[in-house]
């Protein structure tokens, strides 16, 4: 019966690695198991490279992860329910939402109860739900303090508006705050754990990119709700650098090898008009 | 005739106990190979099914884990904790209920199993 | 067809934003863009990206989340061009592409994704950060003004 050297075991590792295998010791177990079924086709006849490539095709590009996910949520009910209430809250608070927003508009009455359940749920249990999850989902990015500074600064963000809408004091304030937080320092930390999981060095240039343009068009925004100076160039800067240096470069590199119109693409097209919009709005009124 | 999934789900985990309490100690590949020799090939457990419910078992406290170095690998080894001996045999006892009432619901004389093919 | 979807997406967010640049700097020619770029969006990009994605897609019965996505996504565009050019229907516009996606589409996409028991949440999550920040922006501009 034939044994995996160690160069041939790498590869095993490798594969798992790039899943993010980090569940107690299902790593351990999907290396063993799956250099068990090469094994059995070597001892068969076959070579290890068409052995390899036909378990991993049988896997599936994310298999490992769907199976860690599956796992995840049997074992941990707390997990579960934590992400069953964080999908519902989500739904239910937008949905709140909007027709809070709606009925003010309209000046119908109990528009806001209906904005200010809404934002709770959103920015109460939705919003730190929803962090929770993706920590402990992708843990690639896993230092503490990039979700601690997401967490405030968007929780500051979602009240301040909150305050804003129904004309209490503060809002300003706890929207600089926010803001600032998000760009001064949750950008730089995302920025450092990106630059530290890519080995791609183009990738990297372009995440730099990226980041800084981001960095100037919120700093241009900041600057607009100060009244300091300079803040058009800086939106200027920003924006494009954004939208037309940074995005185009990012879709390039990931869909380049990718042989169909991945959905995300339109999602992020999107994205990115309303931030442009939001942003420039935002500083222009 | 390969049995389908929709049959096997709820089974899997008195199959892997039932396997624990007889052969002991087994890691996951072993069990796989195991369920596709003894069923000659006709139920095969995929590594999907499998290890999801194996660590559910091991975080109920049903079974332990060693783990040994084997051929340049860490090896991961399943067997019954103590109180995972009497809850599997419980599970086994009624697996071993439900496979002779189906029988009994299928075939038209009770008391007699179908051909199995 | 794909690098069509490629090409018209980056163009079109672009001229929008350039349009909006010049605008805010009160030069001439901003209109042109503005339009162009949403236009360009609403009348080229969504259709052609939304039905190139869906061809390309393994799972067909996911057909009524591009359905509503790109119903709802033409309607906001579309608005929001009526809005910022002042133009006659805006609003009714708006009232309606406000909610369109929280009572279209986000029913029809978190109903696809429970009943495929997905687990996928990275798709899942980033929507519904995109729809927070929406619906938190749009208050937050709905009572501004």
């Amino acid at each position: 019966m034939y044994h995996l050297n160690e160069e041939e075991l790498n590869f095993v590792r490798k594969e798992v690695e790039r899943q993010d295998i980090h569940f107690r010791h299902l790593a351990n177990d999907l290396i063993d198991h799956i250099s068990c079924e090469i094994e059995e086709m070597i001892s068969r006849g076959r070579k290890f490279q068409d052995a390899y490539k036909e378990v991993l095709g049988i896997i599936g590009t994310d298999g490992l992860q769907d199976l860690q996910k599956d796992t995840l949520y049997l074992t941990d009910k707390n997990y579960r329910i934590m992400k069953n209430s964080m999908k519902i809250s989500g739904v239910a608070g937008m949905a709140l939402l909007v027709f809070g927003i709606l009925f003010k508009m309209q000046h119908y009455p109990g528009g806001d109860i209906l904005l200010v359940i809404g934002f709770l749920l959103l920015g109460g249990l939705f919003f730190p739900a929803s962090l929770m999850v993706m920590r402990k989902e992708y843990q690639q990015l896993d230092r503490p303090l990039i979700y601690i500074t997401l967490m405030i600064g968007g929780l500051a963000i979602i009240f301040a508006v909150l305050l804003k809408v129904l004309h209490w004091p503060g809002a300003n304030i706890l929207f600089l705050l926010g803001y600032s937080m998000m760009d001064l320092l949750f950008l730089p930390l995302l920025l450092f754990s990106l630059l530290k999981n890519t080995s791609d060095s183009q990738l990297k240039t372009t995440y730099v990119i990226g980041a800084f343009s981001l960095f100037f068009c919120m700093a241009g925004g900041l600057f607009k709700m100060l009244h300091y100076p300079g803040a058009f160039i800086l939106l200027i800067v920003g924006s494009l650098g954004l939208t037309a240096v940074f995005f185009p470069m990012y879709v390039y590199k990931m869909y380049k090898a990718s042989d169909r119109l991945d959905p995300q693409f339109i999602f992020l097209c999107i994205g990115m008009l309303y931030f442009n919009m939001f942003n420039l709005l935002l500083a222009y009124n | 005739m390969i049995i389908s999934n929709e049959f096997i789900k709820g089974l899997i985990k008195p199959i892997i106990l039932k396997l624990l309490e007889d052969h002991g100690k087994m890691y996951g590949y072993e069990i796989t190979q195991k369920v596709e020799e003894l069923t000659q090939g006709k139920i095969k457990l995929t590594f999907g099914a499998l290890y999801p419910i194996l660590h559910k078992l091991e975080a109920d406290g049903i079974v332990l884990t060693e783990t040994l170095m084997v051929n340049n690998r860490a090896r991961v080894y399943y067997l019954l904790s103590k109180t995972g001996k009497v809850s599997a045999r419980e599970k086994i006892a009624e697996l071993e209920e439900f496979v002779r009432t189906i029988g009994k619901l299928i075939s038209p004389e009770p008391g007699i199993l179908p051909c199995t093919t | 067809m794909k690098k069509l979807s490629y090409i018209s997406g980056i163009l079109s967010i672009n001229l929008f934003l350039v349009g909006s640049l010049i605008k805010m700097a009160h030069w001439p020619g901003a209109s042109i863009l503005i339009i162009l770029g949403l236009g360009f969006m609403a009348l080229v990009f969504l259709p052609v990206a939304t039905i190139t994605a869906y061809k390309d897609e393994v799972d067909k019965t996911l057909l009524w989340v591009y359905v509503s996505g790109f119903i709802c996504a033409f309607v906001d565009i579309i608005g929001a061009m009526f809005k910022i050019q002042h133009f006659e229907g805006a609003n009714v516009l708006l009232l309606i592409g406000l909610p369109l996606p929280f009572v279209l589409f986000l029913p029809v996409f978190v109903y696809n994704h429970i009943k495929r028991d997905d687990q996928q949440m990275k798709g899942f999550l980033g929507v519904m950060f995109l729809l927070t920040y929406i619906v938190v922006f749009s208050a937050l501009l709905a009572f501004k003004s």
